[in-house]
């Protein structure tokens, strides 16, 4: 019988089987009343004959159902009616496991696509990244290419800014410079026209640039006839071999360009100095990724002596050989491995929490449970039952989740610095809805498991008779304690985790930056290097762009330097300072940060001067070239001197540089200081005088303005300015310099925000579920409290006998919580700020928290108990 | 009739897992002495003549007549029995006489 038959005859075949039944039992009677017996005798001895009627009959339906899906879609109509029936008991459940669930599908979508995801080159697996440090320089690059027998290399510029001019307009793009080979290593092809050819990055023929798909679409007007165009970058002539499809991104998404390196070995200052670079590469054949390693370990010793100055002997011989997967989530790891546990935690407290409730209802379905088996329904058939309900209950809650994750993904991405290759597309796609319910089944089995199988297993006769108040309690109760307490102590460990945070950030916003950003806005000025080749002429350029600024209404200052506090890049410049002695062997002259500033910079910025002056115009490029020093560097220096009149120079220059001043500390990396170890000082200089690590005039320039006009209309006024002073110069980034600030933090205030959002949705679970419990067990305690009071206990007496079992049981899982934070809470110290991970002040501030919630849990139950009427407690029995 | 184990098994034990293991076959072995029956005659029948099985629910051919006819084993028709009662008789099917052949 084909299927859709049955099913539109069935209604008729149950009629019939029923009807078969009855004239079978009605036939038994009549046989039986023939025999001599009486009637409600016959029909008794029919009926204990033919066995249970309902399961009988049921049994035999259920053949003409397909398989079990329909009892499945019986259970699940029933379900949805029970759940329909307790709407505060569904919506609490059904939000706190979409809490769980879109928590963790979010993350999971984003630990899909960084860590699973394989990323969008070709048979990806078997590329590698050299790392600690592993940073080549040009020539270190191509040693290693013709050294390698387990590696195709390449090296490539981690990114670089170039201006397209010969354009309507200058533009300012991110590019990076390669070895030729490095599509090659990575296995992609162009869009159309063709990668670099091999030997293309050497001197001479590396006049080549490939666009990417953006760059082609946004500059070039989506014409294919770019191909063997002249195009102008950086103020050299370089012909378009190529456009990358859209979806090709390296080393990042914010790349727009790739042109081949410039390899001279005729130029050992460049070949073997200028820049160091990463290196990826291909595992070839069988290579294994320690067969790599120690052979670039081996070759990197080797190198050793072909640079053109002395290198330390154990140069790179720590190097390293990593998946470049793994290379390029090390700094995401441990955000990742903070939030999955907090996503982990919020699941688990919610899971906690629904099969605490589940137990309480079991307890008051306890009855009807007892009835249904009493009416023939097999156990498994009510566990199965009640399964269903719990799966029905995690599925509302996944399909709530994610939504939840939706909205909750693009937080989470706020608080993850990524720029990989396919990290912009990212979405919810189907692998995460597949995880999204398969966790949800998984929710629903893990916490209604502990209720079917209790209600499953229960005592009919004794349930029925005593209607359920008393029977089955104490280990169903103990059971909803445990899963309480736990729930109290992970719930602990997210509000320790968020208060660690929140004291973080309150600490980060209490630091002084140095400076003040109110009515500042910034824009950056990047003219090629090659304008600044003729000093005078990139000084000329600054000047006159300033004067004609502050001349725009509106403008009250402008200042020019070449870099922004927090700005998390960190010019530096190899110096001696004046009273430290070199060994010249050990090649350790310090760091410093530099700042090539004009002389309204510090007034401008409100950064102090503490001692001797700060620059004037008069500090030009050819009068006596002074420095002004950090009040940090100087006391680091010259402790107890007077740092005025001290000298610093560049390690290369012949002449010194006067110390004339000393200005305030600054933030000059980012609020929480984290300037990378190597930088060792900070000063300033004129721009005139200015040198940066290329002994160049630094080109580039950020435009400091302030201004109580409206920043894009002086914007576009300094624009023009610009364009009639020299069309060539491209200006990017305008922004406030109070949204620089803002946006230091923002990572730290994501994280905050997130870990605020499972710690305040535990609180609430927590306290919830210690009411239930609380509440729960006082009910069951009814006749006990009436006889108390009849006994003599006061109301007080009764009052704290019901709010010390809410407080015993938080402060049990309040001790608990504790241990498992001084522990777990180790995650989070790379993301705090002047706050231990073990800071006295928050675990004691999330103990009151805890004890408050306890307090309010055990309120309303002590309440109700200490005004219950004796008699009518006593009656209860 | 014959009365065997495997009758019990399908009449009394009706274990799930059993189920689809052989479709259709161990019921043959009750309706298939009997030809044509109704469920209140053949469940008399079975008490009578098997001994093993004269405790057994007169209920209990119900599922097994009941997977019969969704195998297509067997059909049903409304008739008039003899003791003027309208029953169900059960009959197997040219596939039920012989269902190896089929």
């Amino acid at each position: 019988m084909s299927w859709y038959k049955q099913l539109f005859s069935r209604r008729r075949l149950y009629g019939d089987l029923s009807e078969e039944i009855r004239g079978h039992l009605e036939e038994k009677i009549e046989e039986l009343t023939a025999n001599g017996m009486s009637k409600s005798e016959a029909t008794a001895t029919a009926r204990r004959e033919f066995g249970n009627v309902t399961l009988l009959e049921q049994d035999s339906r259920e053949i003409w159902q397909w398989l079990s899906i329909e009892t499945f879609f019986a259970d699940l109509r029933f379900s949805l009616r029970m759940l329909k029936r307790n709407p505060g008991f569904t919506t609490l459940a059904v939000l706190s496991l979409a809490l769980g669930i879109g928590g963790n599908a979010a993350m999971f979508t984003i630990l899909n696509a960084v860590l699973i995801r394989p990323l969008p080159y070709l048979d990806a697996g078997r590329l590698v990244q050299a790392a600690n440090t592993g940073y080549y320089p040009p020539g270190g690059v191509v040693a290693l290419q013709q050294g390698s027998r387990t590696m195709d290399l390449a090296g490539y510029d981690p990114g670089m800014h170039m201006n397209l001019t010969g354009q309507n307009e200058a533009w300012r793009l991110t590019g990076s410079s390669v070895s030729a080979n490095l599509f090659t290593v990575l296995g992609v092809e162009v869009e159309f026209g063709r990668v670099f050819r091999v030997g293309e990055d050497q001197s001479g023929k590396d006049n080549l640039v490939i666009l990417s798909h953006s760059l082609w679409q946004d500059k070039f007007g989506s014409d294919r006839g770019i191909i063997g165009r002249v195009v102008t970058l950086g103020g050299v002539d370089r012909q378009v071999v190529g456009v990358m499809p859209r979806v090709f991104a390296f080393p990042d998404t914010a790349t727009q360009f790739w042109i081949p390196l410039h390899l001279d070995p005729r130029d050992p200052s460049a070949y073997w100095a200028m820049e160091f670079m990463p290196v990826i590469a291909r595992l070839r054949g069988a290579a294994t990724l320690l067969q790599a390693q120690s052979e670039i370990r081996s070759l990197s010793s080797q190198m050793i002596d072909l640079f053109p100055y002395p290198m330390g002997r154990n140069w790179n011989a720590e190097a390293t050989v990593l998946p470049l997967q793994q290379f390029m989530v090390t700094n995401l790891r441990a955000r990742l491995i903070a939030l999955q546990c907090a996503t982990g935690l919020v699941l688990l407290i919610a899971c906690a929490n629904v099969a605490s409730l589940l137990l309480a209802r079991a307890t008051s379905r306890q009855k009807e449970m007892a009835l249904r088996a009493a009416l023939g329904a097999a156990r498994g058939r009510i566990a199965r039952q009640l399964l269903t309900e719990s799966v029905t209950l995690a599925l509302a809650g996944g399909a709530l989740g994610i939504a939840l994750a939706l909205l909750g993904f693009s937080v989470l991405k706020t608080a993850l610095p990524v720029s990989m290759a396919g990290w912009s597309d990212i979405s919810i796609n189907w692998h995460v809805l597949v995880f999204a319910i398969a966790l949800s089944v998984l929710t629903g089995l893990a916490f209604g498991l502990a209720p079917a199988i209790s209600a499953s297993t229960q005592d009919l006769a004794g349930a029925i008779k005593t209607g359920g108040l008393h029977s089955g309690g104490t280990a169903r109760t103990r059971l909803r304690s445990a899963l309480v307490m736990g729930e109290v102590a992970l719930t602990v460990v997210l509000s320790v985790s968020a208060g660690l945070l929140i004291k973080s950030l309150w600490m980060l916003a209490q630091v002084n930056p140095g400076f003040q950003p109110e009515r500042l806005f910034t824009l950056r000025v990047s003219p090629n290097q090659g304008l600044c080749r003729e000093r005078a002429a990139c000084v000329a350029l600054y000047d006159e762009l300033l004067r004609r600024t502050k001349n725009i209404s509106g403008v009250y200052d402008a200042a020019a330097a070449n870099t922004l506090p927090l700005a998390s890049d960190i010019p530096s410049l190899a110096v001696r300072v004046e009273g430290q002695s070199y060994l010249p062997q050990e090649h350790t002259s310090p760091l410093f940060w530099f700042g090539a500033v004009t002389p309204e910079y510090f007034r401008l910025l409100h950064i102090p001067i503490l001692q001797g002056r700060a620059f004037a115009d008069s500090d030009a490029g050819k009068s006596a070239a002074v420095v002004i020093v950090s009040a940090a560097t100087a006391r680091h220096y010259w402790p107890g001197q007077n740092p005025i009149g001290k000298h610093v120079w560049p390690v290369w220059e012949d002449n010194w540089r006067t110390v004339v001043g000393v200005a305030g500390d600054v933030r000059q990396y980012d609020l929480a200081d984290h300037s990378p170890d190597y930088i060792q000082g900070a000063m300033y200089m004129p721009y005139p005088q200015s040198v940066d690590s290329a002994r160049q005039l630094p080109a580039t320039m950020m435009l400091i303005v302030r201004t109580g006009a409206d920043p894009v209309a002086v914007a576009s006024g300094i624009h023009q300015i610009m364009i009639e002073l020299n069309p060539n110069v491209p200006m990017s980034e305008i922004r406030a310099m109070k949204a620089l600030v803002n946006d230091s933090t923002q990572q730290s205030r994501s994280m905050m925000w997130l870990f605020v959002t499972f710690a305040g949705a535990a609180l609430l679970l927590a306290s919830v579920g210690t009411y239930g419990v609380v509440s729960y067990s006082s009910a069951q305690r009814t006749f006990e409290i009436g006889m108390r009071v009849t006994l003599g206990a006061t109301k007080r007496n009764i009052f704290s006998l019901v709010l010390g079992q809410s407080l015993r049981l938080v402060l049990a899982g309040l001790g608990l919580g504790v241990v498992t934070s001084l522990v777990l809470t180790r995650v989070l110290v790379t993301f705090l700020y002047g706050t231990a991970a073990t800071d006295p002040f928050t675990f004691l501030a999330v103990g009151g928290l805890l004890i408050v919630v306890a307090l309010l849990a055990g309120y309303l139950p002590a309440r109700r108990a200490a005004h219950l009427d004796p008699l009518d407690a006593l009656r209860v029995e | 009739m014959v009365c065997s184990k495997y009758v019990q098994d399908v009449l009394v034990h009706e274990k799930r897992e059993q189920r689809d293991l052989f479709p259709g076959a161990l019921q043959m072995m009750i309706l298939r002495p009997l030809k044509r029956q109704y469920g209140y005659a053949l469940a008399q029948n079975i008490k009578r003549i098997c001994y093993d099985l004269r405790k057994i629910e007169e209920g209990s051919p119900y599922p097994a007549l009941q997977r019969l006819l969704k195998e297509g084993l067997a059909k049903t028709e409304w008739r008039i029995s003899s003791a003027n009662r309208r029953v169900r008789i059960y009959k197997l099917t040219a596939t039920g006489v012989n269902p190896l052949e089929h």
